[in-house]
C-alpha cells in the first residue's frame, strides 16, 4: 500500500450555505498506483473539481490524503505543489500573461522549490526547453520569447502542460485541460498529453467531459456521482467498456 | 536654463519614488497608498536622525529601513489580516501621520547648521542645482541595476509571476503571501528613500511633505509608458525615472503659464488624469481611422465585385 501515487482516505468536503450543510464529496477512499492515468467522469456537481481541489490542499476536507508516501494531509496548497502539477481548464489560468514562454518554463523548473536569489539561467535552459517545446509542432519553440499572453489557447494550454511536466511530478492533475479548445487542438493535445504520460511514466488523474476521451485514453476511468464514487473501472474492465455502458450514469 | 538643471534634480530625486511606486502598482498590480506615510516617514527619520548627529549618508539607510517597515505593515495587513490592499495602506498611512510628527518633535524640522549629503564638500563645489542631478543618478543607477538584477533572480522571477498571475504562482509553489510582503517592504523602503534625499535637498522635513506623492509617482510611471511605449521590464524602470524628469518639465510649463504654487496640486492631478487618457483617446482615434479607410475602401471592392 504505501508504494501507491496517491491514497486517499475518509476524504469528504462539506459547504455550510444558509443554515444547511451540503456534503459535496462523501467518504471518497481511492488508491492510485505509480503510472496509473486515471480518467474522471461525472455530471456538474459531481464532485469532480471539489475531488481534485481535495486533493491540491484549496480547499479544506477531513479525510486523510497521501501522496508519493507523504502524508500531505496538514499542508496547504502552496506546499503541496511539491507533489502536484496542476494544468487548469481556463488557459489564462495556467501562465503569467506578461512573461515569456521562457520564463514561465524556468519558473516551472522550480515547482515546490525554495525561490532564492540565484541567476534564473534563462540562456543555458533554452537549447532543451526549445526541444521540448518543438515537440508540440504548434510553433510553441518559436516564441520562447514572447509573453504567454499573445499566444493562442491551445499554445498556452500545450505551454501549461509543458510547464506541469518540467520537474515530473508525483501527481499530474489534469482539469478538463482540452475543454476550452477546438475539437482539432483539443485531439492534438490529448494525444501529447497521453504521450508525455507514457514517456515520463506519470501518475495522472484527467477530469473531462469528452467521453471519447475518456475511453480512449488512460489505464482506468472512475465515475462520481453526488460525491461519490459510482465506478471504478481497471484497465481490463475499461478496455471493455463502450458509449452506451456510461451514457447510463448521464441521464 | 537652472530652472532646467533644477527640474532635471528634482525629477531624477522624484524618479526613486517612482520606482518603488512601479514595484507595487505596475509588478504586484496594486495600488499602495501606503507611500503617502512612508515618504514623509523617509524625510522625518532621515532629518531627525541628523539632528541627533547621524551623518546624512547612514540617515539614508535609517530611511529606507523605515520605509521597509512601513510597507511590512501594510503587507502584513493585507496578507494575514485579509484587510483590502487600498484600505490597509490608508490605514497605515493615517497612522504614519502621527508618527512622523512624533519623530520630528513638531511638524516642521529644519536641517538649518546641520550636516546635509548636499553640503558634501565635492557635491557643494558643482554648479547650482548640479549636486541633485549627481546625487539622482547615481542614487538611480545604483537602484536600477540591483533591481535589474533581483528580477532576473529566480526569488525576483516568483515575484514577478504573483502579480502577473497569483493562482498560477501558487500552484507552483510560490509563497504569494511573501511576494507580497516583501514587494511592499522593497518599495516603500524607496519611498523612504526618496523622501529623506528630498528632504535633504530642501533642508527640512514636513508632516505634510507627503500629501498627493502617490499622484506624482504614478504621473511618472504613466508619463515614461505613453511617451516611451512597449519596452522590456528593466527598460521600464528607466523610463519611469525619466517619466519623473519630463512629469517636472510639464509642471515647469504650466507653472509658467501663470499658475501658481497653490495650484501644484490640482495640476499635478489633472496632468495624471490626462496621461491615463491617452490611451483611451488614442485608441479611439485609431478606431476612427480605421473606420475612415473601411468606409473608402469599401466602393473600391464593391466594383471589384460588379465587374
Amino acid at each position: 500500500m504505501s508504494d501507491a501515487a496517491v491514497v486517499l482516505k475518509d476524504v469528504s468536503v462539506t459547504v455550510h450555505q444558509q443554515n444547511q450543510t451540503k456534503t459535496i464529496l462523501d467518504d471518497v477512499d481511492l488508491t492510485i498506483a505509480p503510472g496509473d492515468f486515471v480518467t474522471v467522469l461525472g455530471t456538474n456537481g459531481a464532485g469532480k473539481s471539489t475531488l481534485f481541489n481535495a486533493i491540491a490542499g484549496n480547499l479544506a476536507a477531513s479525510g486523510q490524503v497521501t501522496l508519493a508516501g507523504q502524508n500531505v494531509t496538514s499542508l496547504n496548497a502552496i506546499q503541496r505543489a511539491k507533489y502536484i502539477a496542476r494544468v487548469f481548464q481556463d488557459p489564462k489560468l495556467g501562465t503569467a500573461g506578461r512573461m515569456t514562454v521562457a520564463e514561465n518554463l524556468v519558473l516551472a523548473q522550480h515547482r515546490g522549490e525554495r525561490r532564492t536569489l540565484r541567476g534564473r539561467r534563462l540562456e543555458a535552459a533554452r537549447p532543451q526547453l526549445q526541444a521540448e517545446a518543438a515537440q508540440f509542432s504548434n510553433g510553441l519553440d518559436q516564441l520562447l520569447d514572447s509573453p504567454t499572453e499573445t499566444l493562442s489557447g491551445g499554445q498556452r494550454q500545450s505551454l501549461s502542460l509543458l510547464m506541469a511536466v518540467q520537474k515530473d511530478p508525483a501527481l499530474l492533475l489534469l482539469d478538463e485541460h482540452t475543454a476550452a479548445l477546438d475539437p482539432h487542438t483539443s485531439a492534438q493535445l490529448m494525444a501529447l498529453t497521453d504521450r508525455v504520460i507514457k514517456e515520463r511514466h506519470l501518475t495522472a488523474l484527467m477530469i473531462t467531459h469528452r467521453m471519447d476521451d475518456a475511453l480512449k485514453y488512460g489505464n482506468r476511468l472512475i465515475v462520481l456521482e453526488n460525491g461519490r464514487l459510482k465506478a471504478d473501472y481497471n484497465a481490463a474492465a475499461k478496455a471493455k467498456l463502450k458509449r452506451e455502458d456510461l451514457l447510463e450514469f448521464f441521464d | 536654463m537652472s530652472i532646467i538643471v533644477s527640474a532635471i534634480g528634482q525629477g531624477l530625486l522624484w524618479g526613486i519614488l517612482g520606482i518603488g511606486l512601479f514595484l507595487t502598482f505596475r509588478v504586484l498590480d496594486f495600488p499602495d497608498m501606503t507611500v503617502e506615510g512612508s515618504f514623509p516617514l523617509g524625510a522625518a527619520v532621515s532629518v531627525a536622525a541628523i539632528t541627533h548627529g547621524v551623518s546624512p549618508l547612514l540617515s539614508l539607510v535609517l530611511a529606507f529601513g523605515a520605509g521597509m517597515l512601513a510597507g511590512l505593515a501594510t503587507g502584513l495587513l493585507y496578507t494575514k489580516g485579509k484587510v483590502p490592499v487600498l484600505l490597509a495602506g490608508i490605514l497605515v498611512m493615517t497612522a504614519l501621520y502621527s508618527i512622523n510628527q512624533h519623530i520630528l518633535g513638531r511638524a516642521n524640522l529644519s536641517l538649518l547648521n546641520q550636516p546635509n549629503l548636499f553640503k558634501n564638500k565635492f557635491l557643494a563645489s558643482l554648479p547650482p542645482y548640479f549636486d541633485s542631478i549627481f546625487v539622482g543618478i547615481g542614487a538611480i543607477i545604483i537602484i536600477a541595476i540591483l533591481l535589474m538584477w533581483f528580477l532576473q533572480t529566480n526569488l525576483g522571477q516568483a515575484f514577478i509571476a504573483t502579480g502577473d498571475n497569483e493562482i498560477m504562482a501558487q500552484s507552483l509553489g510560490v509563497h504569494t503571501d511573501a511576494m507580497k510582503n516583501m514587494g511592499l517592504m522593497v518599495a516603500n523602503g524607496l519611498v523612504g528613500l526618496s523622501g529623506a534625499l528630498i528632504a535633504q535637498n530642501n533642508g527640512y522635513a514636513d508632516v505634510n511633505q507627503g500629501i498627493g506623492v502617490i499622484v506624482i509617482g504614478l504621473a511618472a510611471i504613466i508619463i515614461g509608458e505613453v511617451v516611451f511605449g512597449e519596452l522590456t521590464l528593466n527598460q521600464r524602470l528607466v523610463a519611469t525615472a525619466l517619466g519623473s524628469i519630463l512629469y517636472r518639465f510639464v509642471l515647469l510649463i504650466v507653472l509658467g503659464l501663470g499658475f501658481g504654487d497653490d495650484d501644484l496640486k490640482l495640476i499635478s492631478a489633472v496632468v495624471l488624469a490626462v496621461m491615463l487618457m491617452v490611451p483611451t483617446v488614442e485608441s479611439r482615434f485609431r478606431l476612427k481611422r480605421a473606420l475612415r479607410k473601411g468606409i473608402e475602401s469599401q466602393p473600391a471592392k464593391e466594383a471589384d465585385g460588379h465587374e
